[in-house]
């Protein structure tokens, strides 16, 4: 794993295990091993409950593992206190949801601003620059409309160019085209790739849709919580 | 209830670096919020209507249609209604009072017991 750390890869995790505790112990991950290159695109892909979601959790920090260690470019999560993974998420990973989420009580462009109000950007210098991040991507913000149902359809779009302040890191991108009809997701998609293409940006893309896994670089198959490279089978 | 209604947005918070404490502060703003803004119109509400009990219970009377008081039994030809203090001297319904009735209240219980019928008619 060292190695995969010393020649750069901006995520990676090393004999990672998941078991989840309860009246009976449920294992989800039995060693997984995983280096994401900057700017590299990877799909994984697996049958539902195969610890797909898991294992996007822990490699952002979300949640613990069991055994094993993540590393987010070089710097392992588990050594970090709360706080400094919350930093470490906040200017580095950028999670794309399967669901359309937007906190409804701001605006489009708040939304967009989030990120950076949470680490304690003055607000109007935060709002003026994700109005123009906003206004480079496909939604055009309706920079004062509340997020509401109007911006639902849209929402996975705008989370994109809400990341969009950050020069590195990885997005950890949830099904999104599950949930979102086919135009919107090639949208979607396409704005990965203007940011992976600007920026560097490394995508690990967890997706049902193979068509869609297979515009990837590399894909993997979850499968009894070993990642499996290569080709994939039928999920 | 507040906090099982914004799950969602609480895993939006944390997913974008922010921290449990400040996601947490979040809550307590909020909370103190309403505490504070539901206490100010209570007591305002409640002393508005302290004052004018003389027109109020009757319109209320009208409304549901029948006698609070009836006079024939009763014999009560007004309601007496009186706005005090809780503990000595001054008259004042701020904020400020208000807390400092209630930390009263919690020390002296029977005390404050006998003079909250400030708030009854």
């Amino acid at each position: 794993m060292n190695d995969a750390v010393k020649n750069g890869a901006v995520v990676a995790c090393s004999g990672l295990q998941k078991t989840y505790q309860g009246p009976a112990a449920v294992p989800v991950l039995l060693g997984v091993e995983l280096a994401v290159q900057p700017g590299e695109h990877i799909a994984i892909m697996g049958k539902s409950g195969s610890g797909k979601s898991t294992l996007l959790h822990l490699l952002g920090g979300l949640d613990a593992p069991t055994a094993g260690q993540v590393f987010v470019q070089g710097r392992e999560l588990s050594a970090m206190d709360e706080a400094e993974r919350g930093r470490v998420r906040n200017a580095t990973l950028g999670f794309v949801y399967q669901f359309h989420h937007l906190l409804p009580e701001f605006t489009a462009v708040e939304n967009v601003a989030m990120p950076l109000l949470i680490r304690r950007m003055e607000r109007a210098a935060a709002l003026r620059e994700s109005r123009q991040r906003a206004e480079g991507s496909r939604p055009r913000c309706a920079a004062r409309a509340p997020a509401g149902r109007a911006l639902r359809r849209r929402a996975p779009a705008l989370r994109v160019c809400t990341r969009a302040g950050y020069r590195a890191g990885v997005r950890a991108r949830r099904r999104a085209n599950r949930n979102l009809d086919t135009h919107t997701a090639d949208e979607v998609f396409e704005a990965m790739l203007r940011l992976s293409a600007s920026h560097g940006t490394a995508f690990v893309l967890v997706t049902h849709d193979a068509s869609l896994a297979a515009r990837a670089q590399r894909q993997f198959e979850l499968r009894e919580g070993v990642l499996h490279p290569g080709p994939l089978s039928a999920t | 209830m507040l906090v099982t209604d914004k799950q969602a947005d609480i895993a939006i918070l944390r997913t974008l670096g922010a921290s449990p404490r400040s996601v947490m502060q979040i809550f307590v703003v909020q909370g103190a919020l309403i505490g504070v803004i539901g206490t100010l119109i209570g007591v305002l509400g409640g002393v508005f209507l302290a004052f004018n009990v003389d027109v109020a219970v009757p319109a209320l009377e009208q409304v549901l249609g029948f006698k609070f008081l009836s006079k024939d039994v009763y014999y009560i030809s007004e309601l007496p209604s009186e706005v005090l203090p809780v503990g000595r001297g001054r008259r004042s319904a701020s904020c400020r009072s208000c807390f400092r009735s209630s930390r009263r209240f919690i020390r002296a219980g029977a005390r404050a017991r006998q003079s909250g019928r400030g708030a009854a008619l």
